[in-house]
């Protein structure tokens, strides 16, 4: 029996790379995919306070969590806003269309007690707002 | 009758590549892996979910915040555990003065504030102005 000879370029390297290549996307998605970052200001104790009046609104959030629970007050001027993790995307876009993202700055304050993943979602929030300016004030 | 595939060239040898390319290939992305996973200690550090955030490039200095084992913070820079008293001086020196660069803190959600406030402040008196929280992302847009 005859074999008839194959001509033609040669598969196995292009198939070896390719799988290769395959496996080094789906690492690379797996461990570096899942994460994103959130940007926050640390403003000195000095430069609080420093926005010319009118430029812009501050807002004092502070978290606190009182039996087992997370309260958020927001605070702009003499107004004060309770609400929870759970209303405060819908207080802070309330927040926004009174006053505009950008003339809001917003300084997140929070008991030691505090989860840390509650204080994440209150900057989520305003971050979903669009508000750009979110810091977190150096202790008193 | 059969016929034999004859090489035809000046010395009828070539040296394949094809091995040594997956070999390479393998190693870089074993090492990828490893350093990828170094850069957190060992520690399990599960950040807080969210669903918007930045997509732009993590910061070379990530300072990772776990629960000890003992019961504590566990506190490492890079992949270098540190102490949080060492932690500002650690970035200061990284940083350089003026402070040039970035950092991503990745704390777990399981922590309190008051147990990832003190890494905030270590980065505050280190000089920098800004910082970066990294989240877990769920489903949402980026910013």
């Amino acid at each position: 029996m005859l074999h008839e000879q194959v001509y033609g370029p040669n598969m196995t390297p292009m198939v070896d790379i390719v799988m290769v290549i395959l496996i080094f996307f789906m690492a690379s998605a797996a461990i570096m995919g899942p994460e994103w970052l959130l940007r926050t200001a640390l403003p000195s104790p000095k430069a609080s306070g420093s926005a010319a009046p009118g430029e812009v609104t501050p807002v004092a959030t502070s978290v606190q969590a009182v039996d087992g629970r997370v309260r958020v007050v927001l605070r702009v001027g003499e107004t004060r806003r309770d609400t929870t993790l759970d209303t405060v995307a819908a207080d802070v876009a309330s927040l926004v269309k009174e006053f505009g993202p950008d003339r809001l700055a917003v300084a997140i304050d929070a008991d030691a007690e505090t989860p840390y993943d509650a204080v994440v979602r209150v900057h989520e929030a305003f971050v979903k707002a669009g508000v750009t300016r979110i810091g977190l004030p150096a202790p008193r | 009758m059969r016929r034999l595939a004859i090489h035809r060239g000046s010395s009828g040898s070539h040296i394949n590549v094809t091995p040594l390319i997956d070999v390479v290939m393998c190693l870089i992305v074993f090492y990828l892996i490893v350093g990828r996973l170094a850069s957190t200690n060992g520690q399990t550090v599960a950040p807080p979910a969210t669903g918007v955030g930045d997509v732009s490039a993590m910061p070379r200095l990530v300072v990772n915040v776990a629960r000890a084992e003992t019961g504590g913070v566990a506190i490492s820079l890079s992949g270098s555990s540190l102490s949080l008293e060492s932690l500002g001086e650690t970035l200061r020196l990284r940083l350089g003065d003026p402070v040039s660069g970035e950092v991503a803190i990745r704390a777990d959600r399981r922590l309190s504030w008051g147990e990832v406030r003190p890494v905030v402040e270590a980065c505050r008196a280190a000089g920098l102005t800004s910082v970066k929280l990294v989240t877990e992302r769920t489903e949402g847009v980026p910013r």
